[in-house]
C-alpha cells in the first residue's frame, strides 16, 4: 500500500499534457514525456506509450495540432501546439479538476 | 474552427492513411531513439539501451494500434476490408454467387420497376403549383343514376360567386377545335376554353408571352395560350408566335402565350387554350344549368380543408336546387381532389395490388438467397470456428458475413437496374391503351435507382442477418472437435429453412391464387358478347366545321356515304355521332299514352344518337324487331326513331314498343312526336364490364349532328384498306378535318387493356415467385438428401426399401409445401376481398382459382423433392458407409 507511484487517474493524462503545452512553445512527444516526468518528481509513472495514443486524440479532437520540424539534436520530429480550443479544453478540465479535488478533500476531512 | 480540425483530421485519417502510417512510425522512432540515447549516455551498451527504451515504452505494435484507434474512420477501414474479402469470398464460390445475384436481380428488378409506375402514376406531384389543393367541380345526378357529370355554366358561375372556401374558381370545357395554319391545313386538336382565373387556379404562369385577362376574356377576344407541344407544332420553338395569328374555328386568333414545358391542362399533348367565351354556343351555353359541357377547377382556400369545401358547396348546390328547380332537380355538387381524379380508384387498386405482388416477390427472393446463405453457412461453420478460436470476434464475423451480404445486394442492385431499366421500356410498349395516366412520364428517374439501392439494402440485410447470427452462434470448441463427423447442421437451423421455404409456398400462393382470379375474370370478359361485328370494320372520327350550318352535317355524310361505298372492297359503310362513347346523360322522354313526365325529377339517364342508314349492319348490331333507318327517312319524312333494348325494357316493359311514340324534350314541349319503328340489340360500347346504357337512335337527316363517325366494313385487309380508306374521305371535303383510321376491334379492346396489362404483371409475378419457391424446395431437400447420406445407407443396409426411401423424402417436401399452401390459401382469403372490384364474375373466393393454385404448387413442390428423392434412392449403402 506504501508505493504512491500508482497509474494516473482516468483522464489525467490528457489535462497534464494539455498544461504542459500551454507554457506555449511547440514541443515532440519524447520532449512531452521528459517533461511530465521532471514535474510529476516520480509521483505517478507516465507510461511512455500511452503518451501517444493520447496525444493523437486529442489532435483528431482538434485540441492540439502538429507540424513536423527540426528537433534540437537536428532530427526530424513532430512537433505539437495547443489551440485555442485546446486552451478552452484545458480551462474546463483544470476547472472540472479543481473542484472535483475539493470535493475529495472536503469528503476526507469530513470522516 | 475545433470542428473543422477534426473534419480535416477524418478526412486524412480515411483517404490518407499510408501518409499517417509514416508519419506514425517516424515519430515513433524518434521517441525511441532520444530514449535510447539517453540510456547510452547512463552507460548502457547500445543493444541493451535500445531494450531499455523498448521496455520503457511497452510495445510499439500496440502503441501504434492504439493511435490507429484515435484516428477515426477505422470502422470504414474495417469495411474496406470486409468488403475485400466478401469479393474473394464470392468469387470463390460462383454457383452460389450467381444463383443468389439472379435471385436478388429479379426480386429488386421488379420491384423498382414497380416503383417507378407507382411513383410517376401516384406520387410524383402534377405540373402546378401546390396540386394537393386543386380540387375539380363536378354534377351528380344520383335520381337520374348519372354521377360525374360536367355541369351547366350558369350553375359553375353561381358556385364560383357564392364559395368562400374556393378561390380562382374557372371553368373549362375540354374540348377540339379545328385549327387551321398558315399553310390553309386544317386540323382538329384539343381546345380548352377556359375562364382567365385557370392560370390563377393552376398557379403556372406562360413561359412566353403572358396570360389573358378576365376583361379580354369577357369581351370575348380572340387570343390563345398554347401548350408547348402546340407552339412546338406550329411555330417549331420560336419565340417570335408571340402575336402571330392562327384559324381557330374559323376565326383569327392571337397567340398571346406559351406555357412551359411539362405543363399540360386538361390532357396532355397539342392544345390551346382559349377564352371561355370562344366556345361553341356561348350565348346559350352560358345560361345553361343542369349538366352540361363545363366542369370547375379550383384552388382551396388557405387553411380550408377539402371536407369543408364539400359541404360548403353541398349547401350552395342546395340553394341553386331551390331556386332553379326544373334545371337542378336532384342536383349536387360533386368536389373532387385532381390529384385523385388522375389516377382514379381502379388504376390505384390495379397498382397498389401489383406493388402487394412485387412486394411477395422481393420477400421470396430474400428468403431464398437467406436459405443460399444458411446452407452456405452451415458448410463454413469449421472456417469460423477456427477464426473464432483465433480470436476473432463473433460481432466481426457477423459484420463480415453481412458485407458479402452488402456486396451481393449492391451488385444485385446494378443488375435490378438494368432489369427495371428493361422491363419498363417493355412496359412502355404496351402505350396509352391503358388508361394509367401519366404512363409517358414512367422512367427510371433518380428517384427510382435511389429505391434500388435501398431495397438492395433491406434484402442484404433480411436475407443475411438470421445467416449470420446463426451460423456464427457456435461453440468453437465444440464445433472444433466434432470436426470430421460430416458437415451436420443444427436442428434449429434446418429448422429456420424449413420456415422460409414454407413462407415461400405461403407467398407464391397468393400470387398464384391472384393470377387464378384475374385470369378467369380476363376469360369471362373476352367471352361476353358485346353485340358488336368488329373484326373487318374500321373507325374513323370527322366533324363538320362550325361555321356551316347544322343541316350541312346530313349534306356531307351523304357525299361521303356516296364516296366510300364506291371504293372496291368496302361491303358497306354507315356514320353515327359517337360508336363506342357511351357516358349517358339526363333527357326527359315523354311516352304517347303513358303517364305525365314530371318536370322536376323526370329526366332519364340516355343517350341520343344521330345514325345514317346503314351504321347498324355495317357494326354487325342486331335489329330485334322493326325496321332500320332507310334512305327514306328524310327531312321532309315523317320523325322516327330506333331504341335499344335497354330504353325499351324502360318505357314498355310489357309490349314491344315499334309503332309506338315518344317525344324527347321537355315536359309540354312541342317538339314532334317521333314513331318507335324498331328495336336494336343492347351493345356494351364502355366494354364487356360495363352494362348498356339506354340509347335511341335519329335518322342523321332527320336530327343531323356535326361530331360523326365513319365506319366501314370491308372485304380486304382492313391495316391495308386504311390508307386508301383515309384518302378518299379527305378528298370529299378538304374543310373537314378527319382524324386517324382505327380498327372497331381495338378500340373495342382497349377497355381491357388495363387488365390484360395487369394480369400479365401479376401472372409474370406469380411465375417468379413459383420458379423461386420450386428452387427453394429444391435446394431444402437436395441438401438435406446428401447430409443425410450415411443415415439413408444405413437404412438401407437396415433393409429399407426404396419405396420407403422415396416416400420419406418426398414425405418432407410435401409437407413443408402444404403448410405453406394451407397458410397461404388462408392468407388469401383475408387479402382477396381487397380484389373484389378488380373481378367480372368471379367470386374473390372461387374455389377453382384456390384450388388450381395449391395443386399448381404441390406439382411444383413434388417435382422439386422427386429429383432428390430419386438421388437418395441410388444411394449405394456401402459406399455411403465407407466414405467418412
Amino acid at each position: 500500500m506504501a508505493d504512491y507511484k500508482s497509474e494516473l487517474l482516468q483522464g489525467t493524462l490528457d489535462l497534464l499534457i494539455l498544461r504542459t503545452l500551454a507554457a506555449g512553445d511547440a514541443m515532440h512527444g519524447w520532449g512531452i514525456a521528459q517533461r511530465l516526468q521532471l514535474v510529476s518528481r516520480d509521483t505517478f509513472v507516465v507510461n511512455q506509450g500511452s503518451l501517444y495514443p493520447a496525444l493523437h486524440r486529442m489532435e483528431a479532437q482538434g485540441w492540439i495540432e502538429a507540424e513536423w520540424g527540426e528537433s534540437e539534436n537536428h532530427r526530424r520530429a513532430k512537433f505539437y501546439r495547443l489551440t485555442r480550443a485546446g486552451r478552452r479544453r484545458l480551462a474546463e478540465e483544470t476547472a472540472y479538476w479543481e473542484r472535483f479535488a475539493a470535493a475529495v478533500g472536503l469528503v476526507l476531512r469530513e470522516t | 474552427m475545433a470542428f473543422l480540425a477534426r473534419v480535416r483530421h477524418l478526412f486524412r485519417a480515411v483517404f490518407r492513411r499510408a501518409e499517417l502510417e509514416r508519419d506514425l512510425s517516424a515519430e515513433l522512432q524518434f521517441h525511441l531513439d532520444r530514449e535510447a540515447a539517453g540510456h547510452r549516455r547512463a552507460g548502457l551498451d547500445p543493444a541493451e539501451a535500445g531494450a531499455a527504451a523498448l521496455r520503457d515504452f511497452g510495445g510499439p505494435a500496440q502503441v501504434q494500434e492504439a493511435c490507429r484507434d484515435a484516428w477515426g474512420g477505422r470502422l470504414l477501414d474495417q469495411l474496406r476490408q470486409d468488403l475485400g474479402y466478401a469479393w474473394r469470398g464470392l468469387g470463390r464460390n460462383p454457383g452460389f454467387t450467381a444463383a443468389a445475384l439472379a435471385t436478388l436481380t429479379l426480386g429488386i428488378g421488379a420491384s423498382t420497376a414497380m416503383f417507378s409506375v407507382v411513383n410517376s402514376v401516384l406520387l410524383r406531384p402534377l405540373p402546378y403549383r401546390d396540386p394537393g389543393r386543386l380540387v375539380i367541380l363536378s354534377s351528380d345526378l344520383p335520381l337520374h343514376g348519372i354521377t360525374d357529370s360536367s355541369s351547366g355554366y350558369a350553375n359553375i358561375d353561381d358556385w364560383r360567386k357564392a364559395s368562400r372556401t374556393l378561390r380562382h374558381l374557372a371553368a373549362f370545357d375540354g374540348s377540339n377545335a379545328i385549327v387551321t395554319d398558315a399553310r390553309g391545313e386544317a386540323r382538329n386538336v384539343s381546345a380548352a376554353f377556359v375562364s382567365a382565373s385557370v392560370f390563377d387556379a393552376l398557379g403556372v404562369a406562360p413561359a412566353l408571352g403572358r396570360p389573358f385577362t378576365a376583361e379580354e376574356c369577357a369581351r370575348g377576344e380572340g387570343v390563345a395560350v398554347l401548350s408547348d407541344e402546340a407552339w412546338r407544332r406550329y411555330f417549331g420553338p420560336d419565340p417570335g408566335a408571340i402575336g402571330r395569328t392562327l384559324l381557330v374555328a374559323g376565326r383569327p386568333v392571337e397567340v398571346i402565350g406559351v406555357m412551359p414545358p411539362g405543363f399540360y391542362f386538361p390532357k396532355k399533348g397539342v392544345v390551346f387554350l382559349l377564352p371561355e367565351t370562344l366556345a361553341r354556343g356561348w350565348a346559350n351555353s352560358r345560361l345553361e344549368r343542369g349538366t352540361g359541357p363545363w366542369r370547375a377547377v379550383a384552388r382551396l382556400a388557405e387553411g380550408v380543408s377539402l371536407d369543408e369545401a364539400r359541404t360548403e358547396l353541398a349547401g350552395i348546390g342546395a340553394v341553386l336546387e331551390k331556386a332553379h328547380p326544373a334545371a337542378n332537380a336532384g342536383l349536387t355538387v360533386r368536389v373532387e381532389s385532381l390529384a385523385g381524379r388522375v389516377a382514379g380508384r381502379q388504376v390505384r387498386l390495379a397498382l397498389l395490388v401489383l406493388v402487394g405482388a412485387v412486394t411477395a416477390v422481393l420477400l421470396i427472393a430474400c428468403s431464398n438467397v437467406a436459405n443460399l446463405l444458411l446452407a452456405r453457412g452451415a458448410a463454413r461453420q469449421r472456417e469460423f470456428a477456427i477464426r473464432e478460436a483465433l480470436g476473432a470476434g463473433r460481432g466481426r464475423l457477423v459484420r463480415q458475413l453481412l458485407a458479402e451480404c452488402a456486396l451481393l445486394a449492391l451488385l444485385a442492385a446494378t443488375t435490378g437496374a438494368a432489369l427495371a431499366y428493361a422491363a419498363l421500356r417493355a412496359l412502355q410498349a404496351f402505350g396509352p391503351e391503358l388508361g394509367i395516366p401519366r404512363f409517358d412520364e414512367i422512367a427510371l428517374d433518380p428517384a427510382a435507382l435511389a429505391f434500388a439501392v435501398l431495397l438492395a439494402g433491406f434484402s442484404g440485410l433480411a436475407s443475411g442477418l438470421l445467416p449470420a447470427l446463426r451460423s456464427t452462434q457456435r461453440d468453437p470448441m465444440s464445433m472444433l472437435r466434432g470436426a470430421g463427423r460430416g458437415l451436420s447442421e443444427g436442428a434449429a437451423a434446418r429448422r429456420g429453412r424449413s420456415v422460409l421455404v414454407a413462407t415461400q409456398f405461403a407467398l407464391a400462393i397468393i400470387l398464384l391464387i391472384a393470377t387464378g382470379l384475374l385470369s378467369r375474370s380476363f376469360v369471362r370478359l373476352t367471352a361476353v358478347d358485346v353485340g358488336f361485328r368488329a373484326d373487318q370494320v374500321l373507325v374513323i372520327g370527322m366533324r363538320v366545321p362550325s361555321e356551316r350550318p347544322e343541316e350541312q352535317a346530313a349534306v356531307y355524310a351523304a357525299r361521303l356515304l356516296e364516296r366510300v361505298r364506291a371504293l372496291p372492297g368496302v361491303i358497306s359503310a354507315g356514320t353515327s355521332e359517337e360508336v363506342l362513347q357511351g357516358e349517358a346523360s339526363a333527357h326527359f322522354v315523354t311516352v304517347e299514352g303513358g303517364a305525365a313526365v314530371d318536370p322536376v325529377v323526370g329526366r332519364v339517364a340516355m343517350r341520343l344518337e344521330s345514325v345514317s342508314p346503314g351504321y347498324f349492319t355495317t357494326v354487325g348490331v342486331a335489329l330485334r324487331s322493326g325496321r332500320f333507318f332507310t334512305d327514306q327517312d328524310t327531312a321532309a319524312a315523317p320523325g322516327v326513331v330506333l331504341v335499344n333494348e335497354t330504353f325499351a325494357r324502360r318505357f314498355w316493359p310489357q309490349e314491344s314498343p315499334v309503332g309506338r311514340r315518344l317525344r324527347l324534350g321537355e315536359p309540354g314541349s312541342t317538339e314532334p312526336w317521333l314513331t318507335v319503328v324498331g328495336v336494336v340489340a343492347d351493345v356494351r360500347r364502355q366494354g364487356p364490364d360495363r352494362a348498356p346504357v339506354a340509347l335511341a337512335f335519329r335518322p342523321l337527316a332527320q336530327h343531323p349532328a356535326r361530331p360523326m363517325n365513319l365506319v366501314v366494313a370491308t372485304a380486304v385487309d382492313p391495316a391495308a384498306f386504311a390508307p386508301t380508306l383515309r384518302a378518299a374521305v379527305v378528298e370529299v371535303d378538304r374543310a373537314v378535318p378527319v382524324g386517324n383510321v382505327e380498327r372497331l376491334r381495338d378500340l373495342l379492346d382497349r377497355p381491357l387493356a388495363l387488365r390484360e396489362f395487369n394480369l400479365g404483371l401479376i401472372g409474370a409475378f406469380a411465375a417468379i415467385a413459383l420458379t423461386l419457391a420450386g428452387i427453394g424446395i429444391f435446394g431444402l431437400i437436395n441438401y438435406s438428401v446428401t447430409r443425410r447420406t450415411q443415415e439413408i445407407g444405413i437404412r438401407l443396409a437396415l433393409g429399407a426399401q426404396p419405396g420407403d426411401i422415396l416416400r420419406m423424402v418426398l414425405g418432407d417436401g410435401l409437407r413443408l409445401a402444404l403448410a405453406g399452401i394451407l397458410l397461404g390459401a388462408a392468407g388469401s382469403a383475408l387479402l382477396m376481398p381487397v380484389m373484389a372490384s378488380l373481378l367480372f364474375e368471379v367470386s374473390f373466393a372461387d374455389p377453382l382459382a384456390f384450388g388450381g393454385a395449391g395443386a399448381v404448387l404441390l406439382a411444383v413442390a413434388l417435382l422439386a423433392s422427386y429429383l432428390p428423392a430419386r438421388r437418395a434412392v441410388t444411394i449405394n449403402p456401402v459406399t455411403a458407409l465407407q466414405t467418412e
